[in-house]
């Protein structure tokens, strides 16, 4: 068989993805981002985000095949996100795919959004295979799973709080940065000390979960103090520590998987994964332990339409039937259940 | 259920007699004097009596004997028996635990049922040697019947009866899981209740007696007994090894008392994930703080309004450690939160609400 054509689509937050893979070839891949839309509120604002993906949808699915240099009758399968996400920005993706799907009267698969970030990484490192330990983390998640075979995954680790992503836009609207606030940390704390500030690493006895309602209570305490006692530092270093408290965290809770499941290669996706500075004590620290890294470009990291495609893509070549045109979105869907 | 007198301790386990089990036996004790005033009417009245009550004491005493039985053999097998509850016509042996392996299941299921037919076939031999003294031959041979009854009726095959245990026991042993034979023998018991309940009530059409209906009556007990013990059962099963650890949502670090609400709400992420957090006053945990208790408040008291005085006050009794059996759980009284803070080392580590252990039966 040749390589599938799969049309795919994600619209679990606030990006309308959309990719046409042939195989695990990306042969279009278009966005379109809400951030803008959401900064005044300083968050994702759930019907903001539906509305927006409503009107990108169309437009962008045209312009994806047109991009691919296919027609829709040569399409495999379309794919959509079934969740987990805001149900109604998922509604919009998986009722267009679905109907797409009708219309051309094409296989229909809905996918687990958190397994798409975990094929992400297939679609730029042909060798990434299982077993590995994968960090997800954005703004609607953070765990650590355990990928033992494609379609095999255990998750060890997941916060038991905010998600990662959640925790840097909030601090960052305490320290006076803007939204989203994991770039605006990321930027800003370029040129800061990390070790200016020493804030508390959570949770040190749960190896594999995190938490970040510590590290918020104490940056506030910090500053409220800081200020009355006009001791405060530096916004970088304000910035570049409190970076490093959330990466500290997330790398030294990753490491601990790879020690206790003794895989040799780590994966990463969300859109956390974008800092510059968790990627690069990622790749010190796989570097220091000799495992295998493969954390994909910043866009194939972030919300897209391809890694829900190769999910698909990987449904297809195993003869696993489509599901029922039926079927609908589950905004609590939980990997490998 | 503590309806009724306690008879005091044999061996350490409570005998208590259910007040069902008096209003039978009084019953019977007035129904065989008539009966014996009636056929024999020679009969002296103190002898009348005393047979009537002999054998109303024999009716407690047979009740006794098999769920006595139960409880010795549970012991000989090195569980802990705790009390026996004498109910009309059956009963309860209290067990803390559960039989670990099918054939300790299965001995002490059967004990009783086996004891009560061995007393109904000995009853009716004396009652065919006692052909001199016919007023007392129709109470033994009453007494043999109800032994006969008991152990009958023990035997229907579903779960909480004793047949039902037995085949719970007989399936575990064959497929080798315990919950999967649960589910077996509990539906067994759903089924066996129905077609108690649809004989009596043909009977009562067939014989136009009003008796039927009691055995329709028995029937709704057993269909009853099998979901309410069914869930408890498979819960403590399925409970097996865990702990308050395995269920318990973790939360960070306690929220000082004198945290603003607002505050709170703004730096801990009340919602899907974190349900409740453990509130520190002087250093010790004093409360839970939720969505319970913040839906209450106005915007304007989240602002101005402490934890620790809007928390919900938690005594001993709703701390557990992280360490603590489920199963152990499951016979605690619940606090007036609803929700028991876990503790590990004396530090807040997570909170378990009612709906945790409901996940536990789902997922299990």
């Amino acid at each position: 068989m040749s390589d599938p054509l799969v049309l795919g689509i994600e619209t679990s937050c606030d990006e309308t993805g959309v990719a046409v893979l042939e195989g695990f070839d990306v042969l279009s891949f278009v966005l379109a981002s809400q951030t803008e839309e959401h900064a005044r509120f300083g968050g994702v604002v759930p019907e903001v985000a539906a509305r927006a993906h409503v009107e990108a949808i169309r437009p962008l699915v045209h312009q994806a095949i047109g991009a691919a240099g296919v027609h829709p009758d040569q399409l495999d399968a379309i794919a959509a996100t079934q969740g987990p996400g805001l149900i109604g920005a998922l509604m919009v993706g998986f009722a267009f795919a679905k109907s797409l799907a009708w219309t051309l009267e094409k296989p229909f698969y809905g996918i687990d959004h958190m397994e798409g970030h975990l094929y992400a990484p297939r679609l730029e490192f042909p060798e990434y295979e299982p077993p590995a330990i994968v960090l997800l983390a954005s703004g609607g998640h953070s765990q650590i799973v355990h990928v033992r075979e494609w379609g095999e995954y255990e998750t060890l680790g997941t916060t038991i709080d905010d998600a990662a992503g959640e925790a840097f836009d909030k601090l960052a609207r305490f320290v006076g940065l803007g939204y989203p606030g994991g770039p605006a940390i990321d930027a800003e704390a370029e040129d800061g000390d990390p070790k200016a500030v020493a804030f508390p690493r959570a949770l040190r006895d749960r190896p594999f979960d995190f938490s970040f309602s510590g590290l918020k209570t104490s940056v506030v305490t910090y500053l409220e103090k800081a200020r009355d006692d006009e001791t405060l530092p530096s916004r970088p270093d304000i910035a570049a520590s409190i970076q490093e408290a959330i990466v500290d965290v997330l790398v030294e809770k990753t490491f601990n998987a790879v020690e206790e499941t003794g895989v040799t290669s780590v994966g990463g996706g969300g859109g956390v994964l974008a800092n510059r500075r968790l990627r690069a004590r990622l790749r010190e620290e796989a570097a220091r332990r000799e495992v295998d890294l493969f954390i994909p470009s910043i866009r194939m990291c972030t919300d897209n339409g391809a890694m829900i495609a190769a999910v698909a893509v990987d449904r297809l070549r195993d003869g696993i039937p489509p599901d029922d045109l039926g079927s609908d979105v589950d905004s609590s869907m939980r990997l490998g259940s | 259920m503590n309806r009724g007198i306690r008879l005091g301790r044999i061996g350490g386990v409570e005998i208590v007699i259910d007040f069902s089990l008096l209003v039978v036996t009084v019953a019977v004790i007035w129904i065989l004097f008539v009966d014996i005033g009636v056929a024999y009417p020679d009969t002296d009245t103190s002898v009348a009596t005393l047979i009537a009550v002999l054998a109303g004491a024999l009716l407690i005493g047979s009740v006794l004997a098999h769920e006595g039985s139960h409880a010795i053999v549970a012991q000989r097998r090195g569980m802990h028996v705790r009390r026996i509850q004498l109910l009309a016509f059956g009963g309860y042996t209290l067990i803390d635990g559960k039989s670990e392996r099918p054939p300790d299941e299965l001995a002490v299921a059967a004990s009783g049922p086996i004891v009560s037919l061995l007393l109904a076939g000995v009853l009716w031999l004396i009652a065919e040697l006692a052909s001199g003294m016919p007023e007392a031959q129709d109470a033994i041979r009453f007494l043999a019947f109800v032994n006969l009854f008991i152990a009958a009726f023990n035997l229907l095959p579903g779960f909480p009866m004793d047949g039902g245990r037995v085949l719970r026991a007989l399936v575990w042993q064959v497929n080798g899981s315990r919950i999967r034979a649960t589910e077996l023998a509990v539906q067994a018991g759903r089924i066996f209740g129905w077609i108690v309940i649809g004989v009596a009530i043909g009977f009562a059409f067939v014989t136009l007696s009003p008796w039927a209906l009691l055995g329709a009556a028995l029937g709704w007990y057993v269909l009853r007994s099998a979901e309410s013990a069914g869930r408890r059962e498979l819960l403590i099963t399925k409970m097996d090894g865990m702990v308050a650890g395995d269920v318990m949502r973790p939360t960070p670090d306690p929220v000082p008392g004198d945290m603003f609400v607002g505050r709170v709400i703004d730096l801990y992420q009340i919602g899907a994930r974190l349900r409740s957090l453990p509130v520190e006053v002087d250093g010790r945990i004093r409360g839970v703080l939720g969505e319970a208790e913040i839906d209450r408040l106005s915007p304007a008291r989240r602002v101005s309004s402490r934890a620790s005085a809007v928390m919900s006050k938690i005594g001993p009794g709703d701390v557990v450690d992280v360490r603590m059996p489920l199963d152990a759980m499951v016979h605690r009284p619940a606090g007036k939160t609803g929700r028991l803070v876990v503790v590990r080392d004396g530090r807040a580590v997570g909170i378990i609400e009612g709906t945790d252990l409901g996940r536990v039966m789902e997922d299990a």
